[in-house]
């Protein structure tokens, strides 16, 4: 065998591939490489467990009509439920404890009566946590003194003393103006601490009820309601006495009762949620649904394996083939090879390629098989006569073409960069904001070419941002023979920028960690 | 038609701003040559160089006719046992071998053959099928020799081949040395032992600081050292030594002699290694007894010493 | 026949204290860490989040500054749980990348290079050895996370007054112990990784990858299996959960604080185990 014909160097570079190929597919680091392409088909298949067991365990107990099961609405009560749809499948019973704001009074408005009722000139409102959200301003619309016959109101129009005012129209005399519905300026508004609002009734009188307006019955957001205050009276202006206080700390614990029951008709189940004995969630889904586990694939291939697992599984088999190997000083038994530099990039690039794309692209078809195994023979074989054949060989295939670009990048970095980090951050970031681009920009990114390959566009939740949905989408994908020419004349490009670094490259131990 | 030859033309190599070797000219002929020179000299610098793991920035590299930019035909008749102490972690010593082997397109089966003589040839047929990384440190010297001759290359250029080897082994690597040698092979060694490089080698190249300070068979450079005396060792039948050392003081050439506390023999420092021997002639046909005449310094601990020693 | 003299005598005064002692390692490492350009760079460049909200907290307190604003406005920008959330998240951000930068020096030169036979041979135990290089990273990332945390609490209290302090100093407890929880995790990520793989190189990438991955795989159970239960796989959304109860938000669907801290500890303690199987001075080769 000549070795410097083309069969001859093609031969080295088979033999340099196949002593590669055996280290890339056994090492125990490449294990994680294989957990990255099998986790998809490990959830999908515990999905499908999952989903199975569900069906047989709620249909042990008896299958309702759909009729029946469609028929319930929000707000019925359980015995009604029970009695017309028959015996739940799955019942549970739980309390579900939430902390809430206490709700200032009625409509924003406290009252805090006394008994017996005391005399008092002096009337003062202590505001100590003036808001829920932490503004610490103290908002007063009305602050209302009743004596014991409870019609007049004591405190209206008497001269109110306090806390440095907001605004000039925000005065403790907008507390006792006697209307609430004036907006901004019919309030009492203060930031000055200690925050007070004082009321002289002109003589002792006898007191039995205070109310409080606070920011919400004037119109104002809840939040701004005061959180802890108290009311002190006095006779002569010197000393006080507290009669009456904010209730709480503010927050209670909110306990409600929840029951939930589920209904299953063969197909779908209905999860009912009551809430204090009446329907409050209703949610009909089907256990098995073929179509949404499709788009969900499709979801996963795009955003997951495409993005992530190839990405990284890539990062780790290409960038050890050179750089790898100057780390541990294993690098120079290579170039004392009789081999051309670029005949050993070769051989090393078939080596990672065939690796990668077994194993991704088995994992793609692993997972497309767990997705679909547990549905119904029927919908699958229907899908297979519409074209679910040529789906499985066209996930396969961008996920055998994204090692070969992704390939081809990470071993070109590994050439003439040490530390992979920023690059690979870059081309993360690259190719994530790549529906924004150019479209001559948007053709020098791998991803583009592997989308235009998808046979189903990836779903996008519509509450997602409108931002993301722009980054996230392609743009106008290209047609799948031109977007695999794309790929390959990329590909090619880039390998011919390594084989430049690779014929220059020299041994520099040493200077690695 | 002239043996064929390791050329240097003029290297110069850089690493950064540090200097490697500078404008290094070298004419190797074939047998076994030694590199000397202290540690950060440049001797693995100059190996690395005549294999192609590193490129100079000036000047031109044969060897035996083929340059190093040329790996496919270089390496095909170049062996190179590195310093560098690690191997692949999956490797056994014979499939270490073995996938070295495979790349020169050898079949599986010759490959193997000749893996296992060359593991033969170092004494390592037990250990084969261990792996390297468990090997103790003069096996791993003894696994990368054996890669290095598997595959019958012309040139071998080992990077302190001796290091770590108990005796016996040392003794037949040195012989195995020798018989390649005898072959017209190119051996090319770097050590630090000089006592060795003094036994096996034909021609010595003394390297300091990146620059070649002497080279060529060792004898021709202690000619060369005009400043440093050579130092001979006389030994004379007892009563005749005092004598002799009278009339060889009378000798211009000579600068120093001193008698041994033992009477029957001297140190004698000569200028003119020439005039010296007909001296000693004529003293000997006068009728002085002279037992022995050997040179005290004609060996490369002293050639190291007055070339390199001095420059600390 | 040997003779013993007795001419050598141990040190015996002062040692300097265990503290100084198990600082020695954090010291150079930090002093090694900050000569590298790009880490300062990553750190000063961290501090702008900090100072915007500063800007946000001076503003806030300075009612006469906002007069034009509408009032609903008003009292949205308050600095008060929502803030703090947001200040924490862009700063566990900046953090993570911090780490990624930073952490691979960690472990891995000591691997790579053969050197912890080296600190073994000393009076350094493993856990010390650990627990000093957790110092390491987790005092480099205080330095961006909680530290101009508690000073941005600081100037709030400073501003605002006692009172406000009173009212909402479970804040600044907050701050302070969801980004120690954090730190605890991106430090142990860090260093797991790089312990893990012996050349730094990839270590950052890895403990990158690591977040990406795990919310990827969160994300993707969750579709699957459409549930939410998938959130807690993933230490960052796990992370946030608690910060979120800590800072007294309304929490996001899906699993609660609770599960969400038993979740951590498990990855915790999971990371643990594996770089005390990795820090060992001998390594066996069969």
């Amino acid at each position: 065998m000549t070795p410097r014909s083309v069969q001859g160097r093609a031969g080295q570079a088979w033999t340099i591939a196949k002593i590669e190929l055996r280290r890339v597919f056994f090492a125990r680091r490449s294990f994680w490489v294989y957990g990255l392409a099998l986790l998809p088909s490990v959830i999908f298949l515990g999905h499908g467990i999952d989903a199975k067991t569900d069906i047989e365990r709620l249909g042990r107990r008896g299958l309702t009509a759909p009729a029946l099961m469609d028929s319930i609405r929000e707000g019925e009560s359980l015995d009604d439920v029970k009695k017309r749809v028959g015996q739940p499948a799955a019942e549970r019973w739980s309390v579900r404890s939430r902390r809430v704001r206490q709700r200032t009074g009625n409509a924003g408005t406290t009252t805090h009566p006394i008994e017996p009722p005391v005399g008092a000139r002096f009337v003062r409102l202590n505001i100590t946590r003036p808001s829920f959200n932490g503004e610490p301003v103290a908002r007063i619309y009305e602050f209302e003194v009743y004596g014991p016959d409870g019609r007049a109101n004591l405190a209206l129009h008497r001269p109110a003393t306090g806390s440095i005012p907001c605004g000039q129209d925000q005065g403790p005399e907008k507390a006792v103006n006697g209307s609430v519905t004036g907006g901004q300026a019919d309030r009492w508004c203060a930031a000055d601490w200690p925050l007070f609002l004082q009321v002289d009734l002109g003589a002792v009188r006898p007191v039995q009820r205070f109310v409080v307006k606070h920011a919400s019955a004037g119109g104002e957001n809840e939040d701004s309601d005061t959180r802890e205050f108290n009311i002190q009276v006095s006779e002569n202006g010197k000393t006080f006495t507290t009669v009456g206080s904010s209730t709480g700390g503010g927050y209670v614990d909110e306990r409600t009762e929840v029951r939930q029951i589920a209904y299953f008709d063969g197909r779908r189940r209905a999860d009912l949620v009551f809430i204090d004995g009446r329907v409050q969630h209703r949610n009909v889904r089907r256990l098995l649904d073929f179509e949404e586990d499709r788009a969900i694939f499709a979801g996963i291939f795009q955003y997951f394996y495409l993005r992530l697992a190839i990405f990284f599984g890539c990062l780790g088999i290409f960038m050890y083939l050179f750089r790898g190997e100057m780390s541990n000083r294993t690098l120079h038994f290579w170039f004392l090879a009789p081999a051309r530099r670029d005949v050993l990039l070769a051989g090393k690039y078939a080596a990672g390629l065939i690796a990668s794309a077994v194993i991704f692209g088995g994992g793609a078809l692993l997972t497309f098989a767990a997705m679909i195994w547990p549905h119904d023979a029927v919908e699958v074989q229907a899908y297979w006569n519409a074209g679910g054949m040529g789906h499985a060989f066209w996930y396969a295939a961008a996920a055998a073409l994204g090692c070969v670009g992704y390939g081809s990048v990470f071993l070109a970095i590994g050439l003439y960069l040490r530390n992979p980090i920023i690059p690979a951050a870059v081309l993360l970031t690259w190719e994530s904001v790549n529906g924004i681009f150019p479209h001559v920009l948007q053709k020098m990114s791998i991803l583009y070419y592997l989308q235009s390959l998808c046979p189903v566009p990836a779903p996008m939740d519509s509450d997602t941002p409108t931002l993301i949905r722009l980054l996230a989408a392609p743009a106008a994908p290209a047609s799948r023979p031109g977007a695999m020419l794309g790929l390959l004349l990329l590909t090619a490009f880039v390998l011919w920028v390594a084989g430049l670094a690779v014929r220059r490259m020299q041994i520099s131990y040493g200077a690695e960690t | 038609m002239t043996q064929p030859a390791v050329v240097f033309e003029e290297i110069s190599k850089f690493y950064g701003e540090v200097l490697g070797v500078n404008r290094v000219t070298l004419n190797i002929p074939p047998g076994i040559t030694s590199l000397v020179g202290p540690n950060g000299s440049g001797k693995t610098t100059l190996m690395n160089l005549m294999t192609g793991l590193i490129f100079p920035d000036h000047g031109r590299i044969l060897m035996r006719g083929i340059s190093p930019r040329d790996p496919e035909a270089l390496m095909r008749m170049t062996g190179y046992a590195t310093q560098y102490d690690t191997a692949p972690r999956w490797a056994t010593g014979f499939t270490f071998i073995t996938t070295g082997l495979l790349l020169f397109g050898y079949g599986r089966s010759e490959a193997e053959e000749r893996a296992w003589k060359a593991l033969e040839r170092l004494s390592l047929t037990d250990a084969a099928n261990r792996k390297v990384a468990a090997y103790s440190k003069g096996m791993r010297q003894r696994v990368r020799l054996a890669q290095a001759i598997a595959h019958d290359p012309e040139l071998l250029v080992l990077d302190e081949p001796l290091n770590g080897l108990d005796p016996l082994v040392r003794a037949e690597t040195i012989d195995m040395f020798r018989a390649w040698a005898a072959e017209g092979k190119h051996v090319i060694i770097s050590s630090h032992v000089l006592q060795e490089v003094d036994l096996i080698s034909d021609q010595v190249v003394l390297i300091a600081n990146g620059m070649i300070v002497a080279e060529g068979k060792i004898r021709k450079v202690r000619d060369e050292i005009e400043e440093h005396p050579s130092q001979y060792i006389v030994r004379c039948r007892e009563s005749d030594a005092s004598g002799v050392a009278a009339l060889l003081f009378g000798e211009d050439h000579i600068t120093e002699i001193k008698l041994n506390d033992d009477r029957m023999g001297m140190l004698v420092m000569t200028r003119d290694r020439e005039q010296f021997a007909r001296a000693l002639g004529r003293i000997a046909l006068d009728g002085h007894r002279i037992e022995s005449v050997v040179p005290a310094d004609e060996n490369v601990d002293a050639l190291y010493e007055y070339l390199i020693g001095g420059e600390r | 026949m040997a003779v013993y003299k007795r001419a050598y005598r141990r040190y015996d005064g002062p040692l300097t204290g265990r503290w100084t002692r198990f600082m020695v390692l954090p010291r150079y490492a930090w002093r090694r860490l900050y000569q590298q350009r790009l880490v300062l760079l990553l750190t000063m460049a961290a501090f702008v989040w900090p100072l915007l909200c500063a800007g946000f907290v001076y503003l806030t307190n300075h009612v006469e500054l906002l007069q034009g604003l509408d009032p609903e406005f008003r009292a949205f920008i308050q600095v008060n749980g929502r803030f703090f959330s947001i200040f924490m998240y862009v700063q566990g951000a900046c953090a993570v990348f911090l780490a990624a930068l930073a952490g691979p020096g960690l472990v891995a030169p000591d691997l790579a290079n053969n050197a912890l036979p080296l600190y073994f041979s000393r009076p350094l135990t493993r856990w010390s050895y650990a627990l000093a290089r957790l110092t390491v990273i987790v005092g480099m990332l205080s330095v961006v996370t909680w530290v101009p945390g508690l000073l941005l609490f600081g100037l709030q209290v400073g501003l605002a007054g006692g009172w406000w302090f009173l009212a909402n100093w479970t804040l600044g407890v907050a701050v302070v112990a969801g980004f120690l929880l954090w730190l605890l995790v991106l430090g142990l990520v860090a260093m797991a990784s790089s312990a893990y793989v012996k050349w730094r190189v990839v270590a950052g990438a890895v403990s990158l990858a690591f977040f990406f991955i795990l919310t990827g795989v969160s994300q993707m159970i969750n579709g699957v299996f459409r549930v939410t239960w998938g959130y807690v796989l993933d230490p960052a959304w796990a992370v946030n959960r608690v910060w979120r109860a800590l800072l007294g938000l309304d929490p996001l669907d899906g699993p609660g604080a609770l599960s969400s801290i038993v979740a951590l500890a498990v990855f915790v303690l999971l990371l643990v185990l594996v770089i005390e199987r990795k820090l060992r001075p001998v390594e066996v080769v069969r």
